[in-house]
């Protein structure tokens, strides 16, 4: 290993171990910090925090002793501080409509929300290598350009649009599908197909174009060479290697699975927490809000931060900080 | 190749789209959207068999120019794409621009934003800030203004840190030019060209966002309308009048798409990281 010389790049020097990983958690760190504060700021919007908490009918001994509570009285750090530590109990409030306690009233629509992102995920990842490998494959040839085309049409579709149009076609006009809930199993198919859609075309490109460059590399070269099947180089070399590189963009996926969330299941009234956090800015709900952001905020940390480790532990260069 | 033809028929084919939408937003004045007309509620377009011959492309639940109304949609949301896309365009470049130049813990703290910024997708940000700050033009133009310049910094802080120390911009720095002049006159031209790729990738980026917003209702508000806000607000007549809906979704999809084409033609053209 070579001493560390004064690098220009932003990962630290090569000789430590861990500064990958470190870094990583670092900005998970600071994720974190911006998201609580987000929260925080909302947990302040709107005047005064005790009226929106307690309502405008809250008596003056109410408002004191949520004061107190919080802390209202001191100083913002103190303030924020008090916060973080209520945070850090669960204690994320009451809802202002039900009166019920946010936490409550989230976990019960989480079931709903990963019933459909799961097969979503799953879905999206393994149809987008299967036909971006396809591509691959056939670079250059007429059904390379019909998935290209394909997945050009299904990434620029909005999926606002494509559900509408969905239910317009499936509910309205042949009436087979229901347009709203998760009750059937057949309730099950347009939310799915609005989402996985845009995905699949994302996956799609980026897998065609990683397992383009791979194919072209001079190890597959070797292995043609030798004769091996090239099934047997698809499936052993090619692909794990692209595996890798898509791993980079799962991490984001993560992100868009979210915001996907949101638009989607207010399109089809699915009793998950993306409709919920719509319902709840409608009804200005704030406490309500400032838990589904801390909740969608910090799964998305926690996700992307076991992606970047996993990717750490797979692929040595990119801890070492060694450019491909 | 029999491909590059196609290929160019394609980009003919989204550009004069663009254009054609563009251009025709931008001639429509007045406010002919705003007229209501109870009688042709909801009417059929004219186009697909509809009775009123004044309404080519159909009337809305309160009986106004589905036509005009789109045409008033497009020159909001093309505006705030366009002027979206040029913002984040301009801090990203001058962010990135920064952290090549100062090092340190001012690149640490500007990438440190760009990964945040990375990880947190739009639409929670957003919602977060509707929630304290009333949604209006100005308050989501700002909103998307800054939801891009991550890709920029990020592209710029690369790709002029190599170029410093290309031979022209050691030579122009050993003839005495300062930093911001070479950066400005001899670094950025030569990596504008991703940087434009960039733009025209992000611009469907952020016509989606601010469709996905303004569809969800807390995005552009009445009387102002986007593509996003007619849509959403036709939604709830699908059953009697689908018009209503469709035609602003299809616009919509049609000038992503043909950005997306012409975005991807540009990259292939000119080549990007």
């Amino acid at each position: 290993m070579k001493s560390p010389a004064p690098s220009r790049s932003r990962s630290s020097p090569a000789s430590s171990r861990y500064s990958y990983f470190l870094a990583k958690a670092a900005r998970a760190c600071g994720t974190v910090a911006a998201i609580v504060l987000l929260a925080f700021a909302l947990s302040h919007a709107s005047g005064d925090p005790a009226q929106v908490f307690l309502g405008g009918e809250a008596t003056p001994e109410a408002v004191h002793a949520f004061r107190e509570k919080w802390g209202l009285d001191k100083p913002l750090a103190v303030q924020l501080a008090r916060y973080v530590v209520l945070l850090s109990q669960g204690d994320l409030g009451k809802s202002l409509y039900t009166s019920r306690k946010v936490t409550e009233v989230i976990a019960e629509r989480i079931p709903a929300t990963l019933s459909l992102m799961i097969p979503v995920a799953f879905l999206a990842i393994s149809l987008g290598i299967l036909i971006g490998t396809a591509a691959a494959i056939r670079n250059g040839r007429l059904s390379d350009k019909a998935i290209l085309l394909g997945s050009t049409l299904g990434f620029s579709l909005p999926n606002f649009f494509l559900g509408i149009v969905l239910i317009f076609t499936f509910s309205v006009g042949l009436a087979l599908l229901p347009s709203s809930g998760n009750m059937y199993a057949r309730s099950f198919i347009m939310p799915i197909m609005t989402l996985v859609l845009a995905d699949v075309a994302v996956f799609t490109r980026f897998a065609r174009a990683s397992m383009i460059d791979i194919l072209g590399k001079y190890y597959i070269l070797s292995f043609r060479s030798l004769g091996v099947k090239e099934w047997r180089i698809l499936l052993f070399q090619a692909l794990p290697n692209a595996s890798i590189a898509l791993l980079t963009i799962s991490g984001f996926y993560i992100g868009s699975l979210v915001g996907g969330a949101i638009v989607t299941e207010t399109i089809f009234a699915w009793p998950g927490v993306g409709s919920l956090l719509i319902s709840a800015i409608r009804s200005r709900d704030f406490p309500l809000v400032q838990g589904l952001i801390l909740l969608f905020g910090l799964s998305i940390v926690a996700a992307n931060l076991a992606v970047d480790f996993l990717y750490g532990v797979i692929d040595p260069r990119v801890r070492k900080g060694v450019s491909s | 190749m029999t491909g590059e033809r196609r290929l160019s028929i394609s980009i003919w084919a989204a550009a004069s789209i663009l254009a054609a939408l563009s251009l025709a937003s931008i001639l429509y004045g007045g406010n002919a959207h705003e007229a209501q007309d109870l009688d042709a509620r909801c009417s059929r377009p004219y186009l697909i068999g509809g009775d009123d011959p004044r309404y080519l492309l159909g009337a809305d639940q309160l009986g106004r120019d589905l036509g005009a109304r789109t045409l008033a949609g497009i020159r909001v949301s093309y505006m705030i794409a366009l002027i979206g896309t040029a913002v984040s365009a301009v801090i990203g470049t001058l962010l990135g621009f920064l952290a090549t130049r100062m090092k340190g813990i001012v690149e640490e703290a500007i990438l440190m934003l760009v990964d945040i910024q990375a990880s947190l997708p739009f639409i929670l940000v957003a919602v977060a800030f509707l929630m304290i700050v009333k949604s209006s033009f100005l308050v989501l133009l700002v909103l998307l203004s800054l939801s891009g310049w991550g890709r920029y910094a990020r592209l710029t802080r690369s790709l002029s840190d190599s170029a410093m120390k290309d031979g022209y911009a050691l030579a122009v720095r050993a003839l005495g030019a300062s930093p911001g002049r070479v950066f400005f006159r001899h670094v950025l031209p030569n990596i504008s060209s991703a940087l434009i790729v960039n733009m025209a990738l992000q611009f469907p980026a952020i016509m989606i966002a601010e469709s996905s917003l303004s569809f969800l209702g807390i995005g552009i508000q009445p009387p102002l309308v986007s593509l996003g806000r007619l849509l959403g607000e036709g939604r709830t007549y699908l059953t009697t009048a689908w018009w209503i809906s469709v035609l602003p979704g299809a616009v919509i999809f049609a000038s992503t798409l043909a950005m997306t084409v012409v975005g991807d033609w540009m990259r292939d053209r000119l080549g990007e990281s």
